[in-house]
């Protein structure tokens, strides 16, 4: 609708579809139909073909895994990274966010459980921190035969980004966007209060058998208040984060065509300020924060009808920030400091603190400084591509040069400040106070550096014909992908890679691609490795028994593919053993000026190869009801194998480490669906499309010991399953303590019961077993749409399910690190003699307790929830009144991201759970113009 | 059709093919290894003509000994004793304390790393062949063969008889399934590496710049611990009954033989008896001098204040800051006698319990802070509500004491500058009290026994006593002999990792380490004295016979078979 002003022709999606595009309109010129995808009103949800690795191929000729989403889908999630925009879009593709720290806030992105290899316009050279509006489309490839082209590099799948190119058809257009509004945590756990704090220290101390240490005068002044200074009830939450933080993102965008040029310009801004309260006196900001700055330039330009050349640019700076004491620091700081340590100022003015609580968390924030860091990438594509129809009809040649050059610069301006602590008046005059720290003068020096330097080549040559009813296309490449990072060495990955694809009448399609590459990561002698994948597919409504038969039936194509990928892994030189240095020691009656000395390094592998998968993936494709509806559904079975990991099954009396090996198997299979419906009637436009995907994960061999126990292990089971005790409850008595198996000395009433599975009258490592979930991961997004009239609304709701998560640490066990730490309202429900029944948390205890924190499903929760992404309500001025303006559209809109979360955790963000920096819900309000 | 084709086309082809030739890679030379990293020819250096590399090697191994002092979890290992509580609630010493050990929780756990450390001597042994340095390989091998002997007794102090690896270096491919060796053997393997290296080692004096490095000294009294242990009443016929025969094979001797304790006595003797080493005048001066006549092989390190910074009393600021982390007991305070020589339950000892603190043993006040001790400038203030025992919510002194050994002179100082603190793993006091021990086992407390002791009361600064006993009884049976002797290395030697393992050795955990540990509670009076009170602080608990032992790690049981599990676990 408003946005489809921006969308460009969905054929000239690449630079190499633009070229392919030459070669299919002179091998055969039939106009893209839209037969394999529901037709609607709806804008931006899909056109007639999928960008895929090296070419843009129709949809309905498609007999690979894939999947693709589009700017006007990702425009709706605020979020400075791409994956944070896939979430819950795309079936097969599991996005989880653990932090929302500005500047740090990349999610993990999963592909049939694997992590892929990300690629922008066709080169291995990616940025997670993208802004939506240059990106035309992301495809993500989930099988063998749409990435075994990638060798060595194509099991974890591949997000393919496709940036926008100019309009083919000369139309110019300039779109704004202007986007405000506000953050806010998610969730955040509740502290006790100072009374409560003091209440529940007393009653672990209590169950310690040591005296209370907080008299009943002291309660009573935390209950009361009545001590600010001497007991101090500080809500740290409040006392230093604000309500909520600035979000902001303008973007420009210039498109359009001349004669034989055609061009997209994007500039775009973002800030992501960090929830830290300042103060005026400082003169420069200490809260933390993110501010990016993005442009793009993508020209294409037909030197003449045989040459087409093609030069993009990409240019990005990104600032963040954060006070000196480092956000991870202070918010974790944040997390662990009771209300009662200290408080914020003493009664002098000076800040509170001790020798156990040197980082007074106030002092963090505004006088400890501040580190900023300055990250500048730059990366420049070039092609050129000759049509060599003078040989052959059908022949082109290209080649593609690429380079990415990134650069980090942390400048530390941190400093140190002084705490205070009134001690124990003694004297009876004033108030003694001791000194922890000292006010520092303020640093300025580099931090940690990063660079990288990538450059990437490629050579491939094309044919494509049409025969009657035979359409053959073939393609053959050679590249070259230099990476060189920070200080380690240099080194390459080279190969070959070939495609042949094949269809008949576009009835029956027939696909096989392969790769044979190699890298510098492995010995000289065994770098190379071959890759191939075949793919076949069947277009049943072409077969004349269907074709016209169901009226409600518009396409229905079955596919298959089946290939051999890699994954390369090894770390640095890990094939090679070396020494390092180790330990400073140095003899000499006085002590000596250096004190080196070298040791063997982690022990080398020289047979170290690249982890292999065998993947299998079937699937249908239909559009019905007219093209209302369309849909895919998947299945996959995927082995893992040759998986690099040290073995579990050695002694440690090896002396050192074991070497990583290439003996792992896992497998994972599942299900995905994809479905679509469009429809309207009158002004009224609508869609809805869901999507599901179950995962099913196992090991398959691990190299275990032999653990004796049907219950001990991890072959067979879930990739990556929590293990622990079985709970049974909480002992209620000494005589129930007594009659249960031995769980170690100083067990009390209130203390976790564990299951003891092999009856041996002992708990110990061999009654370890699965806890939490076991069950295949089921994760699902539901996305609609309404329009009427001038009005839009759009709804992303996202979920998962058949998730555990384990809870512990500072934000849901209390009294840790030897009772320094705080504790949460959670710990309100403990077991005590009259709460017996009813306890939700065990006794307390101070410090570690060797029985109640084992991992166990005591604390496991489930952690399925359902997030309702984002909202989008728009309203587009009526072309009446924008006309006047001299504009094409005006576009008011309020989104919300992250706006509900509906999860069985109390005051936990379910992604979110261990004391990290919270993740924002982001409220935003904007408008949109087109000129 | 190629008529066709006009010439500014041919043009742009030619620039494509340029183009394309341009793209195909240049000529980059592979990489053949990371150039920053060291390879095993560049350590082990046929060119290297002072062995550099190799001795840097070399160094890294005794970067591996003990290391002593607040090692676990910030906790002296003597918080696991009778000696003294860790101050803070839930550290993981307390493991051990409130008998939780258990196969997979160990906080003291060392067998892997002894392993890696034994696996460092068998390559530095398979390797130093090639380096040109005749004069000085064959001393570098026999002190790595030392550091492996002692890796050894540090297993076998706490898992009993162990795989025994030889000059082994696995391959990631081995299958590791070795037995595990009898306690006899492994004190066999240990004893007989000694003899065997200590003509080789260095010999006493060494030069400044050897300092540190393992001497004749070193092997003989690593020799001496060994056979001490094996004597002593743990392992000399005191394996559990209940134990399988392999279980008792790798506890110790399934039965007694007196002979020990007089081999254990000579191999004392040896050292003792080469008058190389002797007690410094000054007590103090063994652990704050970096090189001293009495400390035989330590553990060295820069100057620091660490030691300070972990125990120091907790009523001071800024540099002089402590976190108090070690509470010493009553129960070590009594163990104290005065300065008369005598114990404080003896009734002419001049104990008052009014006025604890005077006239006690000069040790005591080298050892243990106590309230109104001179410590930076100021009294220390462990009196309830001082400045030291503010009793509110920060970590403090859970007994009244906190740790003063090992801590440099600053009675008079403001702040801490950094000392020497390396850990003491041999000084000639312990040979000297191992001598006095062995051979008042085996012959009664004999004139040499008497003379041991008073040299080391002597220079502890005990009184001679009108009979020039330095406070002994001059008729003691062998029985009250080794009570004294007992408690003179509890006194002598707190806070170097000795009671620990000599409860255990003497067989007698399961009665000190099973009781109420004991505080002083004092109160500062109106009138400005002090009333003393002595309060139970907490508690220890051993469980009996199993935790004489530590269990063989579960990951190891698991990996191993043939590894047989001590007895109890």
């Amino acid at each position: 609708m408003i946005r489809n002003r921006m969308r460009v022709p969905l054929l000239l999606l690449s630079i190499f579809s633009s070229f392919i595009s030459y070669a299919q309109d002179d091998a055969k010129t039939p106009a893209v139909s839209n037969d394999t995808l529901p037709i609607g009103k709806w804008p931006g949800r899909g056109g007639s073909s999928y960008n895929l690795l090296y070419q843009n191929r129709e949809r309905k000729l498609t007999v690979a895994a894939v999947g693709e989403v589009y700017t006007n889908d990702l425009i709706k999630t605020a979020s400075p990274s791409f994956g944070g925009m896939l979430t819950g879009r795309l079936a097969g593709v599991y996005v989880t966010q653990f932090t929302g720290e500005p500047g740090n806030d990349d999610p993990t992105i999963l592909v049939r459980g694997q992590a892929p290899l990300v690629m922008v316009d066709g080169t291995p050279q990616s940025f997670v921190s993208l802004n939506p509006e240059q990106i035309e489309s992301i495809t993500v490839l989930k099988d063998a035969l749409s990435t075994a082209l990638l060798g060595m590099r194509a099991s974890g799948g591949v997000i393919l980004i496709t940036t926008k190119k100019g309009n083919k058809q000369g139309q110019s257009s300039i779109q704004f966007t202007a986007q405000q509004g506000i953050q806010q945590p998610t969730r955040m756990p509740k502290a006790l209060n100072a009374f409560q704090y003091a209440s529940l220290y007393n009653e672990a101390l209590a169950n310690e058998g040591r005296p209370a240490l907080y008299t009943p005068a002291d309660l009573d002044a935390y209950k009361n208040q009545t001590d600010p200074y001497g007991h101090p009830d500080v809500d740290w939450q409040k006392q230093i984060l604000k309500n909520q933080a600035t979000y902001s993102h303008y973007d420009l965008s210039f498109s359009g065509a001349a004669k034989n040029a055609r061009y997209f310009a994007n500039l775009d801004y973002m800030l992501q300020d960090g929830l830290f309260k300042t103060e005026d006196f400082n003169v420069y900001n200490t809260n933390a924060g993110y501010k990016r700055y993005i442009f793009r330039s993508n020209i294409e330009i037909d030197l003449s009808k045989y040459v087409a050349t093609s030069l993009n640019l990409f240019g990005r700076i990104q600032n963040t920030n954060q006070p000196g004491a480092t956000n991870g620091t202070i918010y974790s700081n944040l997390i662990s400091t009771p209300n009662n340590a200290y408080p914020v100022k003493n009664a002098d003015g000076s800040l509170g603190g001790g020798m156990n609580y040197q980082d007074n968390v106030y002092g963090q924030i505004v006088l400890s400084g501040y580190r900023p860091v300055y990250e500048r990438d730059f990366k420049a594509d070039f092609s050129m591509k000759g049509n060599l129809d003078v040989i052959t009809k059908g022949l082109w040649i290209k080649g593609l040069a690429a380079i990415n050059a990134y650069q980090r610069e942390t400048i530390d301006r941190s400093k140190s400040f002084a705490v205070f602590s009134r001690a124990t008046d003694t004297t009876g005059g004033k108030p003694l106070y001791n000194q922890f720290g000292t006010n520092g003068s303020q640093a300025n020096v580099d931090g940690a550096n990063a660079q990288n330097r990538l450059a990437y080549m490629e050579v491939s040559m094309g044919w494509a014909k049409t025969m009657g009813n035979h359409t053959l296309s073939a393609l053959a490449m050679y590249n070259n992908d230099y990476r060189m990072v920070n200080t380690n060495l240099g080194f390459s990955f080279t190969g070959l890679a070939a495609r042949v694809s094949y269809d008949y009448k576009q009835k029956y399609i027939a696909e096989f691609t392969a790769g044979y590459n190699g890298a510098e990561l492995y010995p000289q002698s065994k770098r190379y490795g071959f890759f191939p994948a075949a793919g076949l597919g069947w277009v049943l409504t072409e077969e004349d028994f269907l074709k016209d038969q169901l009226s409600w039936l518009n396409s229905l194509k079955l596919r298959g593919s089946y290939g051999k990928t890699g994954n390369a892994n090894a770390g640095y030189y890990e094939y090679y053993q070396y020494y390092g240095t180790g330990t400073g020691y140095g003899f000499g009656s006085t002590v000596p000026s250096s004190t080196t000395t070298l040791q063997q390094g982690p022990l080398a592998n020289p047979d170290i190869t690249w982890e292999k998968a065998d993947k299998l993936s079937v699937g249908i494709d239909g559009t019905m009801f007219n093209r209302h509806l369309g849909f895919s559904a998947d299945y996959f079975n995927d082995k893992y194998y040759d998986l690099l990991m040290q073995r579990r099954d050695g002694s440690t009396m090896l002396g050192t480490g074991y070497p990583d090996e290439n003996i792992g198997i896992n497998r994972y299979s599942g299900f995905e669906l994809q479905a679509s419906w469009q429809g309207g009637s009158g002004a009224l436009t609508y869609f809805i499309s869901p999507n599901f995907t179950l995962l099913k994960s196992k090991v398959v061999y691990t190299a275990e010991p032999a653990y004796g126990y049907s219950w001990s292990g991890l072959t067979g089971r879930p990739v990556g399953q929590a293990f622990g005790y079985t709970a049974e409850g909480l002992f209620q008595s000494p005589a129930d303590i007594a009659a249960h198996a031995y769980q170690g000395s100083g067990i009390q009433p209130g203390d976790i019961k564990y299951k003891d599975l092999n009856n041996d009258g002992v708990i110990n490592a061999n009654d370890r077993a699965a806890i939490g979930n076991t069950k295949p991961q089921v994760y699902y997004g539901l996305s609609t749409g309404l329009a009427y009239k001038g009005f839009d609304l759009t709804v992303l709701a996202q979920g998962v399910a058949n998730r555990s998560v384990q809870l512990g640490g500072n934000t849901y066990w209390a009294f840790l690190s030897n009772g320094e730490n705080q504790a949460y309202d959670n710990a309100l429900g403990r077991w005590t003699p009259a709460n017996a029944g009813n306890a939700t948390y065990p006794r307390l205890w101070i410090g570690n307790n060797t029985n109640n924190q084992q991992s166990s499903s005591y604390w496991t929760h489930k952690g399925d929830y359902l997030r309702i992404k984002n909202i989008e309500l728009g309203y587009s001025l009526p072309v009446s009144l924008t006309r006047k303006a001299r504009l094409t559209t005006v576009r008011l809109f309020v989104n919300a991201t992250n706006l509900v979360t509906f999860t069985g955790l109390d005051n936990m963000d379910p992604e979110n759970y261990n004391g990290l920096y919270p993740i924002m819900k982001v409220l935003t309000g904007g408008l949109a113009i087109t000129f | 059709m190629l008529q066709k084709i006009k010439t500014t086309q041919m043009k742009y082809l030619l620039i494509i093919t340029i183009a394309v030739v341009a793209f195909l890679p240049a000529c980059r030379k592979q990489n053949a290894g990371p150039v920053e990293m060291y390879t095993p020819g560049r350590v082990f250096d046929s060119l290297d003509k002072n062995g550099t590399n190799a001795q840097l090697y070399l160094s890294n191994i005794y970067a591996d000994m003990p290391r002593g002092f607040n090692r676990i979890d910030n906790d002296m290992l003597e918080a696991g004793t009778d000696d003294a509580t860790p101050s803070r609630d839930g550290s993981n010493i307390q493991i051990v304390t409130r008998g939780n050990l258990t196969i997979t929780n160990n906080p003291d756990d060392s067998w892997s790393q002894n392993y890696a450390s034994i696996r460092k001597v068998n390559i530095l042994l398979a390797n130093i062949g090639v380096v040109p340095v005749p004069a000085q390989v064959p001393f570098w091998k026999a002190e790595a063969r030392f550091l492996r002997a002692l890796f050894y007794f540090e297993l076998l102090k706490r898992y009993g008889g162990v795989p025994i690896i030889g000059d082994s270096v696995f391959n990631g491919s081995d299958k590791i399934t070795m037995k595990r060796n009898t306690f006899d053997s492994c004190v066999n393997y240990i004893v007989n590496e000694c003899d065997n290296i200590k003509g080789a080692v260095k010999t006493e004096p060494l030069a400044a710049s050897d300092w540190g490095r393992v001497s004749r000294g070193a092997v003989l009294a690593l020799r001496s611990r060994v056979l001490l242990y094996a004597a002593s009443p743990l392992y000399n016929g005191g394996v559990p009954s209940g134990a399988s025969p392999e279980q008792q094979s790798y506890a110790g001797y399934p039965s007694f033989d007196a002979n020990r304790w007089n081999k254990a006595a000579i191999a004392a003797n040896d050292l003792v008896a080469l008058n190389v080493y002797s007690l410094e005048a000054t007590f103090n001066n063994a652990f704050l001098n970096r090189q001293n006549k009495e400390v035989i092989l330590s553990y060295l390190r820069a100057t620091t204040t660490d030691l300070e910074t972990n125990n120091g009393p907790i009523g001071y600021s800024l540099q002089a800051a402590g976190f108090g982390n070690t509470s010493p007991t009553q129960d070590l305070v009594d163990a104290f006698g005065m300065s008369n020589g005598k114990a404080i339950t003896e009734a002419s000892s001049g104990y008052n319990p009014n006025d604890p603190y005077t006239g006690r043993d000069p040790r005591l006040a080298n050892t243990v802070l106590y309230n109104n001790a001179a410590w930076l400038s100021r009294a220390l203030q462990t009196f309830e509500g001082g400045l030291d025992k503010p009793n509110t919510n920060r970590v403090q002194t859970k007994t009244g004491y906190y740790m003063r050994k090992f801590l440099g002179n600053f009675a008079t100082s403001t702040v801490y500058s950094a000392q020497n603190h390396n850990f003491p793993l041999f000084r000639i006091a312990e040979t000297m009290l191992n001598y006095a021990e062995a051979l008042n086992e085996y012959s009664g407390p004999v004139a040499q026994v008497y003379t041991t002791l008073i040299n080391i009361r002597k220079r502890a600064g005990i009184a001679a006593g009108s009979d020039s006993k330095y406070g002994l009884g001059a008729t003691l049976t062998k029985d009250q002999m080794r009570e004294v002797i007992r408690n003179e290395r509890r006194v002598e030697m707190a806070f170097e990792e000795q009671r620990y393992w000599d409860l255990r050795r003497w067989k007698t955990a399961e009665t000190v380490l099973n009781k109420s540990l004991t505080g002083m509670k004092i109160t500062k009076n109106a009138n400005g004295t002090f009333s003393y009170q002595i309060f139970t602080a907490s508690q220890v608990t051993f469980v009996a016979p199993k935790m004489y032992q530590y269990p063989v790690p579960y990951t190891e049981i698991i990996t191993n078979t043939n590894l047989t599990q001590n007895f109890g676990w």
